[in-house]
């Protein structure tokens, strides 16, 4: 008889905020710096509110490992923005005279660049994730990832995005096949065809809704209601490809002996979306309110015969210089921060939680069998990520 | 099960936890006695049928930021993956009253790497921008044939046409009133009498608070007038 584990979580939304909250205000207060150890407390929070079978995932990536890694980007991609593109332009204005040519070949350029950057930030992650004490990994292979995950996206854009899923797949296997968890390999078994199911709404809602617009615009007005289902149909087939695709591509991964159960379920995730997005954006809605009353109650007091509506103006060169700063960033930082933080409160941890909960370890009696493996320097954490802003969602 | 004593010596705290050795993936119940009897108190682990560990209290850390408020994770800086999960609240709280560097976090490490990348990271910007791009840019410009300094020039033009504007949207209007031409035309054939330029074009009056005659690559000469 096999064992299972089902995974627990631990944690309230209180908590993350006050955490958020507390590390945004002094990212904003140490001009960024502390923006290094704001991510490293939330993965840790995050982490360890994140119990497969009762014990918690631990993160331990250190701040300062990362300000590191991304001095080390800064120092290389300096090299690549100031003088690459500047033989980029140069070649463009004396072959083709014009800069576009710059423009298209250095982000061309940044592409392969994107990818390594993605495969290497999720081996710094894993790298720095432990569960009951053991090491996860990835093996080495950034650039056999980029050039694989170029390769894939040619494909998919040649066969106007039907091979997407065999895309899905492949990467998705490139990147279990060479991950660990401590001594024990995983392993992304199925086949790509598996996907197809679970992405034919989204391709039914893609074609339908460019068959409508075509109609639409060669004068066939009825296709406009086709329109009205169509695109809720293709933003639903989008959640359902997410979180079926997890689904299946989860329920064939296997670590050894230790099999995985995944159960999230689409209309979860989607309202999820749809009422976090909401709160979201309600409180922030909420926040521009306030710093409008702020501005008329100002107004009251230092242009009180001025119509504060009408002459905005003109009620702005009547506040004090102090009181302007004030608001001003005040207002501008606080809509930043309050965006990162309830996206997180309404949003990532939801999200989180709802994978965490529907998901179930199976054949666990072989994990006493997993020894410990070797720590992964890794200088560069995950600098070049961070550098280019590919980071991951946390 | 936790005693609490009370007089001159503290007596041996004991109690239960799921202890992870950093070695196989198990978990083990393992009992917990703080032992006064040497110079420095340890906290003692006994792992079921195997030797015990001995923990300097003043070597206990606990794991930060963590979402379970009901459970102390410990780690000692004498091994960086052995883990102990404590879920007693009782020993829990002795072992925060006793062990006065529980919540310490480590010292920095590998400072002067950091100061080293963090030098070498301001250099290079500084060193891209101050001297090598001058540099390339004076080079490179004697291989930029004609027609390509004269594109260089044009787009330079229309980015100091948006540049200029005060409401940074619009670019400035262009002066194609007769006088405006013709004295330009004046202008135009002084500054050039005793020049023997390969290419001239492209001289334009523009309205703007300065008047600074703006010369762009590929002889696109703007002069600008209040």
């Amino acid at each position: 008889m096999t064992h299972s584990l089902g995974t627990w979580t631990a944690g309230g939304r209180g908590q993350l905020f006050w955490l958020a909250l507390k590390t945004s205000v002094w990212t904003v207060l140490t001009l960024g710096i502390y923006r290094f150890w704001m991510k490293t407390r939330l993965r840790r929070w995050y982490w360890s509110s994140v119990r497969p079978g009762g014990v918690p995932l631990e993160y331990v990536g250190d701040p300062l490992e990362k300000l590191l890694g991304f001095l080390i980007a800064v120092t290389f991609l300096a090299f690549y923005i100031g003088l690459v593109n500047l033989i980029l332009m140069f070649a463009s204005f004396a072959i083709f005279p014009g800069n576009v040519t710059a423009y298209v070949l250095s982000f061309l350029g940044l592409i392969p660049f994107y990818f390594y950057a993605r495969y290497r930030a999720r081996r710094y992650i894993l790298a720095r994730t432990r569960w009951r004490g053991i090491r996860f990994g990835l093996a080495p292979g950034a650039w056999g990832y980029a050039w694989r995950a170029m390769v894939h996206w040619l494909i998919t854009i040649i066969t106007l995005g039907l091979l997407w899923p065999r895309m899905t797949f492949w990467l998705e296997k490139y990147r279990t096949d060479r991950s660990f968890f401590g001594s024990q390999r995983l392993h992304q078994g199925g086949r790509w065809q598996m996907l197809y199911r679970p992405f034919l709404p989204m391709l039914i809602g893609v074609v339908l809704t460019i068959a409508a617009s075509v109609a639409q615009s060669s004068g066939i007005f009825i296709a406009r209601y086709l329109i009205v289902a169509s695109v809720p149909l293709t933003l639903w087939g989008f959640v359902n490809y997410r979180v079926n695709s997890f689904k299946l591509l989860a329920n064939q991964k296997s670590a050894g002996d230790i099999g995985f159960h995944a159960k999230p379920r689409v209309s979860r995730v989607l309202g999820i979306y749809l009422l976090g997005g909401f709160f979201v954006y309600f409180s922030l809605v909420l926040l521009l309110l306030g710093i409008g009353v702020a501005f008329f109650a100002a107004a009251a007091v230092y242009a009180p015969n001025l119509d504060a509506l009408a002459e905005i103006q003109q009620v702005m060169a009547r506040l004090p210089w102090w009181l302007s700063v004030a608001v001003g960033l005040g207002g501008y930082f606080s809509f930043f921060i309050f965006w990162g933080v309830l996206s997180h409160v309404f949003l990532t941890l939801p999200l989180i939680r709802h994978y965490a909960d529907t998901l179930e370890l199976r054949g666990t009696e072989a994990l006493s069998r997993i020894d410990q493996r070797a720590r992964d320097e890794f200088a560069e954490a995950e600098g070049f990520a961070e550098a280019l802003d590919v980071g991951a969602a946390i | 099960m936790t005693t609490i004593a009370i007089g001159d010596q503290p007596n041996a705290a004991t109690g239960f936890a799921d202890f992870f050795d950093g070695r196989i993936a198990a978990a083990r119940r393992v009992e917990l006695v703080i032992d006064d009897a040497r110079a420095e108190p340890e906290l003692v682990i006994w792992p079921p049928e195997s030797d015990e560990i001995r923990w300097p209290l003043s070597a206990l850390r606990t794991v930060p930021d963590q979402a379970e408020r009901e459970e102390m994770i410990i780690a000692s800086i004498q091994d960086p993956v052995a883990r102990l999960v404590l879920k007693d609240p009782d020993l829990a709280a002795i072992l925060s009253s006793r062990c006065k560097r529980l919540r310490r976090r480590p010292p920095v490490a590998e400072m002067w790497r950091l100061v080293g990348w963090s030098a070498a990271a301001l250099s290079s910007v500084a060193l891209i921008i101050f001297v090598l791009v001058p540099i390339m840019a004076n080079q490179l410009a004697d291989y930029l044939p004609p027609r390509g300094e004269q594109a260089l020039g044009d787009t330079t033009f229309e980015q100091i046409r948006v540049a200029l504007d005060e409401t940074g949207v619009l670019p400035l209007p262009i002066c194609d009133a007769p006088e405006g031409v013709q004295a330009l035309e004046r202008m135009k054939q002084r500054l050039t009498e005793r020049l023997d330029l390969p290419i001239l074009s492209g001289w334009t009056f523009w309205t703007s608070i300065w008047s600074t005659p703006l010369p762009c690559p590929g002889g696109a000469s703007s002069s600008s007038k209040a």
